[in-house]
């Protein structure tokens, strides 16, 4: 990783805002061009993407195990929503919405009890081993808790969402694009968020973590807290993605809990470049466009998957965003020279 | 209800899982030690061990020739392999060297699944061990008393390896400095091929030993993978004895788990590693001892 402290960019017309508005733009028209379903994943795994880039590409800890957070959104939110539609929580259907917090908020505890777990063990890898357990032990819950989660099934055939304003028609979300649009509404707001959270002190912090851990300690700050704010972030915005997973398909399964997608989110910030805040959003575009082509065409998709991982790695250790920021330097130069 | 029968029956069950456990563990804890890669393929090379074990009973009809083939195949896969791509990635940050290993791991599953398929593939036990023999008070498989003394006789001989043979003396030296080995013109990469063969070799050894009484199946390196590390973070990286007492005690609380509630026994691995991190965050023998 590229010691980049700022956080910054290096393509410099590229300002917070303007890019911020490329990507709602970019969710907002994406529907019109690429297949809905695409799209929607994009988002949901940015989000997600997002938050484990803050403890990996920020924070500069791995961890092995953070679709145990994605997943245990995508189930806190279908269980609630499954046992609302079954009367065994008194909810009326104006207020399934409900699910959605409350998806957010089983995936922030979660991330709690499993920061304080991992970071319980001896620094770096072994930390990431821990988390590769505790992701396990979820899955593993999740499977075998089968009355509740429907193991191997999955929980199926969720209600969908009803708003009712007073004065207007009520508006379901039973129409694919209505959901769509709907998460764009809690994705815009988590962007912004995580765009702040990046670019404050806070962030700051957790960069000189990556860069230097012994001398932040010195410094006065407590560096397994700010570890813990991290991670709890990343689990929070991990459980967003989850929710608004749910909320989009309207089912959920041991597909999204497992080893493999804990390792999706991994390849995705590397492919778009971590450490950046655009870099996990192109990777995660780039990787699901990709993985959907290759499902398509050729059921090797681990393959493809670990073939990324290992090429991105040898080559190109700043992912498409890096390769970016060389073509842009490079224009820029030329621009410059010809205007000279 | 528990009788006499059954508990021996958990003893000898434990025996059995913590055997394959150290087996392989103690190579990925060797290549972890020496060479600082974490290697996520290890149980796709157990998987391996086993599906070559597989072959070679078809072909041959002799399993007693597919355990050294086997160890050898899986040491050789490992020795072509590390000068390959791993030799390239040593200077690299860990999480980077975590990501390669993870793609290689996700790429070894397909390979094994474009050979062999991906339907489970039975092993039949060599006719001379196959019924059971009465061990005090129970009958245990005769295969499996073979497993546990021959993984654990494998145990005892890497021990040996380790302290009285030369190049086990240089992985000692290159797990506890890398760099004055080097200082002392060593070679040191050729230290890190023969100990990632060797160490991937007993995964393979493991493999085959296991593939009798569990199917072959594409996905069995997925299934060890996580509790091998768990083995290798409860030991300590580089003991040997702590590597040896956690793969004995995860065993051991596996089989008896089985005893309460037999869905139990997949997930008490983690039970027990929550625990001892919570009063003993540096494994349970604690840090300081070496290989």
């Amino acid at each position: 990783m590229a010691s980049n402290i700022q956080g910054t960019n290096k393509i410099k017309w590229l300002k917070p805002w303007y890019g911020l508005f490329l990507v709602t733009v970019f969710f907002l028209i994406g529907p019109f061009f690429l297949p809905l379903s695409i799209m929607a994943d994009v988002m949901v795994y940015s989000l997600a993407v997002l938050g484990f880039d803050l403890l990996w590409g920020h924070t500069g800890f791995l961890s092995f195990g953070h679709s145990a957070y994605f997943g245990i959104g995508t189930y806190g939110t279908a269980i609630f929503l499954q046992f609302a539609m079954f009367k065994q929580i008194p909810v009326p259907e104006t207020w399934l919405w409900l699910a959605i917090p409350v998806g957010i908020l089983v995936a922030t505890a979660a991330g709690w009890f499993g920061g304080f777990l991992t970071f319980r063990a001896r620094a770096g890898v072994y930390g990431t081993f821990v988390t590769i357990a505790i992701q396990f032990s979820f899955w593993w819950a999740m499977l075998k808790w089968y009355w509740v989660t429907g193991g191997e099934n999955g929980i199926v055939n969720l209600p969908w969402l009803v708003f009712r304003i007073p004065g207007l028609p009520a508006v379901s979300l039973q129409d694919m694009h209505a959901a769509y649009f709907f998460n764009l509404l809690i994705a815009i707001p988590a962007f912004c968020l995580m765009y702040r959270i990046m670019h404050s002190p806070f962030g700051l912090i957790l960069r000189s973590i990556r860069e230097n851990e012994e001398r932040v300690v010195f410094l006065g700050y407590d560096v397994h807290r700010y570890r813990m704010y991290s991670f709890i972030l990343s689990a929070l915005f991990c459980g967003i993605g989850g929710a608004l997973y749910v909320n989009y398909y309207r089912f959920t399964g041991l597909h999204t809990i497992d080893w493999l997608s804990s390792g999706d989110l991994v390849i995705m910030p590397v492919l778009g470049g971590s450490g950046v805040y655009w870099g996990p959003i192109i990777g995660a575009l780039v990787f699901i466009m990709f993985k959907d082509y290759f499902a398509v065409y050729t059921w090797f998709w681990r393959l493809f998957v670990g073939g990324i991982a290992i090429i991105v790695m040898l080559f190109f250790r700043r992912g498409v965003w890096g390769l970016l920021e060389k073509a842009s330097h490079s224009i820029s130069t030329r621009l410059g020279r010809f205007a000279q | 209800m528990i009788s006499p029968e059954l508990i021996m029956t958990a003893i000898l069950n434990g025996l059995s899982i913590a055997m394959t456990l150290a087996l392989a563990a103690l190579g990925l804890g060797m290549i972890f030690g020496l060479m600082h890669v974490p290697n996520f393929a290890h149980g796709n090379f157990f998987a391996l061990g086993a599906y070559v074990a597989f072959s070679i009973t078809v072909i041959t009809g002799n399993f007693w020739l597919a355990i050294p083939i086997s160890a050898l195949c899986v040491a050789l896969t490992g020795f072509l392999f590390e000068p390959v791509l791993l030799r390239r990635m040593y200077a690299r940050p860990l999480p980077e060297i975590l990501v390669v290993m993870f793609g290689v791991m996700l790429i070894t599953f397909d390979v094994i699944e474009v050979i062999w398929g991906s339907v489970g593939l039975p092993v039949s036990p060599p006719p001379e061990l196959s019924g059971a023999i009465p061990l005090s008070i129970t009958e245990y498989p005769a295969y499996r008393v073979f497993q546990i003394i021959f993984a654990g006789t494998a145990c005892i001989a890497f021990y040996i390896f380790l302290r009285r043979t030369k190049l086990g003396l240089l992985i000692r030296a290159g797990v506890q400095d890398r760099g004055m080995v080097q200082a002392l013109g060593v070679n040191i990469n050729r230290i890190f091929l023969a100990g990632f063969s060797i160490g991937v070799g007993m995964a393979g050894i493991g493999g085959a030993l296991t593939a009798p009484f569990t199917q072959v199946f594409p996905l069995m390196g997925n299934d060890i993978i996580i509790k091998l590390f768990v083995v290798v973070v409860l030991g300590g990286v580089g003991s040997f004895r702590g590597t040896l007492l956690a793969a004995l005690i995860l065993g051991w609380a596996s089989a008896f788990s089985a005893l309460i509630w037999p869905p139990l026994s997949e997930i008490v691995i983690f039970f027990v590693l929550a625990f001892t991190l919570l009063i003993r965050p540096g494994g349970i023998l604690g840090e300081g001892e070496e290989f």
